[in-house]
Parts: C-alpha cells; structure tokens; sequence
C-alpha cells in the first residue's frame, strides 16, 4: 500500500469505512502477530495484544498523523501494550513463556502461510526458546531487523535508543542466539543419539520376543 | 592512494566486523565482493559465516497465526467505528426511500397546486396578503381620481427619477379577464393591442396582440422589460401621445398586474388569487 493509498484509505476507514479497516488489517496482522509472538512467546498474548493494538489504532484514526506510516504507529502502540501486559504477568522463567509455543502451530494459520522445511514446528520451537532466552533489546532489534526487515533508524526511534546502540543489540544478540541454538542441537543431538540406541535396542527386543516365533 | 583503496575494501577493517556489517547490511557493494573474495581463501571464516546467516535465515521465516480480522472487525462495528455492510447498505436504502417519498410528495403537492390551487393553502402566505388585497380594493375603488393624478403626474417625469417613481406607483384597482382564460389563470387573454407608456418617459412599449389589461384611473397594470430581473413599470396613459415611445432593443416582457399595496409587492398570481384580478363575468360593469 502505498502512502498516498494509505491516506486514502485512512479516509475512508476514519468514515467507518469497512473495507478500508479491513485492509489495514490483512497488510499488518501478520507482521505484528509475529512481532508480539516473537517478543511474549505466548500466542494468546499476541492474539490479545494485537486485536487490542488494532482496535486502539482504528478507534483513533482522527488522531493519526499522516507524515507518519500507520504501520509504525500500530507498532508502537502494539509496544505500549506488550510492555504493560508483560509488567502485568511477568513469566516466572524461560519455560513460562514458551510453553504456549508449540499450541499456536496447530491452530487456524494465515491463508498465505505454508510450512517449509525451516519452518516446521520443531524448529520454530528451537528458534523461539532460544529467543526467549535473549535479553529483551536483543530480541525486539532481532526480530524488527531480520524478521520485518525494518531499517536500523527506524528501529533506533520505534525502540528510542540510538542507532549505535541497535547495531551493538544486534551484533549480540546474533551470536548470542547462535551459541543458544549450536547448544541445543548438540544436546539434542546427545538425546537424540540416547533416543535412537534405545529405540534400536527396543526394536531389537521386539523382533526377538515376537518375530521370532512366526518364522 | 593504495591505502585509501585498501580502506574502501575494509582491507584494515578486522574480518569479523565485515562479516557483522554485512548482516547489519550496510556493507558497500565493492567491500562486500572483497569480502567474499577473503572468505573464499578463509573457509573457517565463511563457515562461521554460514552458520550465522543459517541462525538468521531461521528467524526470518514466516510465522503461522490465526487470522483475527473477523474477531478485531466485530470489535469495531460493536463499538460503531465502523458500519458494517447490512447496515451501510440498510441506510442507503432508507435514504433513497426517504428521496423518493419527498420527491413523491413534492411532485403530489405540485400537481395539487396546479389543479385546484385553492384546495391547499400552502402557497404565500394568506392572512397578510388577503388583508392587503382586500385593502388595496378597497382604496382602489374609492381613490381612483387620486390615481390618476398620481399616474399622470408620475408618468411625465424624467429617468433620473425613476427609483423614486417605482416607489410612488398606487395598487392596480382592477383587472377585467377577457373572455378566455387559460390555463394557468393568468391574466393573458386579450384582444386590443395598446401601447403602454413608461413612467420614466423614455417611451411607450406595444403590448403583444395576445395581451390586454384594463385598468381604471391609470393605475400600472403591467410591467414590462426586456429581462426578467429588470421589471419597469409601464402605465397607461389617457393621452399615449404626450409620452414618447420606447425603443426597446428586444420585445419587452409583460408581468400583469404586479402592484404595491401599502408597501407590499405582489404578483398577479397574488391578485388573481385574492380577488384583485376577476373573472370578466364577476367584473363590475362600466
């Protein structure tokens, strides 16, 4: 959408224009859904948090000015939101946060979305523990930088801190979440290994108590 | 000059910073491909490299969610930010039906109006007007000498006058319908073609053939001009030839008997409806 079809459609929507309201939905949802998921780990917080930022942000669009984008004012209100409800329901530890994870996978999904290979559950859920256990400025300049691709002067005004001080959260938090994931799959490899003798060892013991007898 | 080049390439920059600007993305072009030339010779560093970018080609993936438009749109339109499509569509039938049935009365009205005027009154306001009508028969009839000294006097004097002489014009004291009437009832049937002269006495106008006003004492009857928005009055006179004639550029409008009343104007709408303007049948006779 462009600006001058922002502004149009923000027209329109201020009049009580459906369509229009509908449109700034189906463009942002997505985006901010994975933003606020990103940063809670909890679905029903997202879910909460960004029917609450659009309802604010429509029921208030006579306010909106227009030399900003509607994205970045959704975003930062969606922010507000977030941080209050995190200050409200603090997760007790990492474990807490995530543990709604692997539940949102199964509900309805985004007509467009369709899983990859990278993408499948189990590696959203190694993804999202890891950034769980990210500082909290890590893990809002990761997700705003390679997940929505926003641009690091954009990302130094939504989250008001300098740029300097963006690129430091971001050079951190990138290494950061990489010796966290590398950890993971070195332990879950250790497991998996465990899993897979002691599977094999079952397996050997089923063949012998039961196919043993047919032949 | 090598050095300045060696700086432009990142050639004094540490690898792992270069590796960091280009994730950060604002690595130059020229730096980058020089980049990747060093990590060509470097295999442990673009390992290091991949491994990161296949952290991050992770978080860049789609994330799956609900779709909540329906739920945040039924927030909206309960709190009547926004109008749902049966109910927008609902108004807009409500509207047209309500332009329709204004229309429709309004035509309903007009046709009313037109048949049988008498039987509405919601045309210009009766009780005033009746008692001016009525007041200006009754002066009409009893001051007719008056009139026409009033009239001769003021159809002699000059142009420069003529605001002044508009406000001075006395009420018709009655208009005698010819035998036909049409169907506006208006006074337009007529049969004498007579000249009318203009108070200013700049001339005298033709009535067209198809118009005629009788008049008592002089009175005005008519006002002609050559545009609707430019009324003048035009007076009868007892001796046409004392007045000279106009020389209208364009054939002059006639508005019958138009009068002035104790300071109101009315029509000859006005006059017909209020008894000024009568039937031949019912005019008195001379």
């Amino acid at each position: 959408m462009t600006r001058e079809e922002e502004a149009i459609h923000i027209e329109l929507a201020c009049a009580g224009d459906r369509h229009s309201a509908e449109l700034f939905i189906r463009a942002h949802q997505r985006s901010l859904y994975a933003y606020i998921l990103r940063m809670s780990g909890r679905p029903e917080v997202a879910e909460d948090i960004v029917q609450e930022a659009f309802v604010r942000v429509l029921s208030n669009l006579d306010r909106f000015d227009t030399q900003y984008r509607f994205s970045t004012w959704l975003f930062t209100i969606a922010r507000r939101l977030y941080i209050n409800a995190m200050q409200k329901h603090k997760p007790s530890s990492a474990g807490d946060a995530t543990e709604g994870w692997s539940a949102s996978s199964r509900r309805g999904s985004f007509e467009s979305w369709s899983p990859s290979s990278e993408t499948e559950p189990e590696v959203r859920d190694v993804l999202q523990r890891a950034m769980m256990r990210l500082s909290e400025e890590q893990r809002e300049v990761l997700v705003l930088f390679h997940q929505l691709n926003w641009p690091i002067a954009l990302i130094a005004r939504h989250v008001d801190i300098p740029e300097g001080t963006v690129k430091s959260h971001l050079h951190r938090g990138r290494r950061r979440l990489r010796a966290i994931i590398e950890a993971d799959e070195r332990s879950s490899r250790v497991v998996g290994d465990a899993m897979g003798l002691a599977v094999g060892m079952v397996g050997e013991n089923g063949e012998d108590d039961f196919g043993g007898d047919e032949s | 000059m090598s050095t300045d080049r060696g700086k432009a390439r990142g050639d004094d920059v540490p690898l792992d910073q270069l590796i960091q600007s280009m994730f950060d993305r604002d690595l130059p072009l020229d730096v980058r491909d020089h980049l990747f030339e060093t990590l060509e010779h470097d295999p442990g560093a673009a390992h290091e490299a991949a491994r990161t970018q296949r952290v991050l080609s992770l978080l860049a993936g789609p994330v799956p969610g609900p779709d909540l438009s329906s739920p945040i749109l039924d927030r909206l339109e309960r709190s009547g930010v926004i109008v749902s499509r049966r109910t927008r569509r609902s108004v807009t039938m409500w509207r047209a039906a309500a332009v329709v049935a204004l229309g429709g009365a309004a035509v309903t009205i007009a046709m009313i109006q037109r048949t049988a005027p008498d039987a509405v009154g919601i045309r210009s306001p009766g009780a005033p007007l009746a008692g001016v009508a009525d007041a200006g028969e009754q002066v009409g009839a009893s001051a007719a000498g008056a009139i026409g000294s009033v009239v001769a006097r003021v159809s002699n004097e000059r142009s420069s006058e003529r605001v002044s002489e508009r406000k001075s014009i006395v009420p018709p004291e009655r208009a005698v319908l010819a035998s036909r009437l049409p169907a506006d009832r208006l006074v337009r049937t007529i049969d004498v073609d007579r000249s009318l002269a203009t108070p200013s006495g700049t001339g005298s106008a033709p009535i067209p053939p198809d118009w005629r006003i009788e008049r008592a004492a002089g009175a005005p009857l008519a006002w002609a001009a050559p545009t609707p928005d430019s009324w003048t009055p035009v007076l009868s006179t007892s001796s046409p030839s004392a007045v000279p004639p106009v020389d209208l550029s364009v054939e002059p409008q006639l508005m019958p008997v138009l009068g002035q009343v104790g300071g109101v104007w009315f029509s000859a709408d006005d006059a017909w409806r209020h008894g000024i303007l009568r039937p031949r049948s019912e005019a008195p006779r001379r």
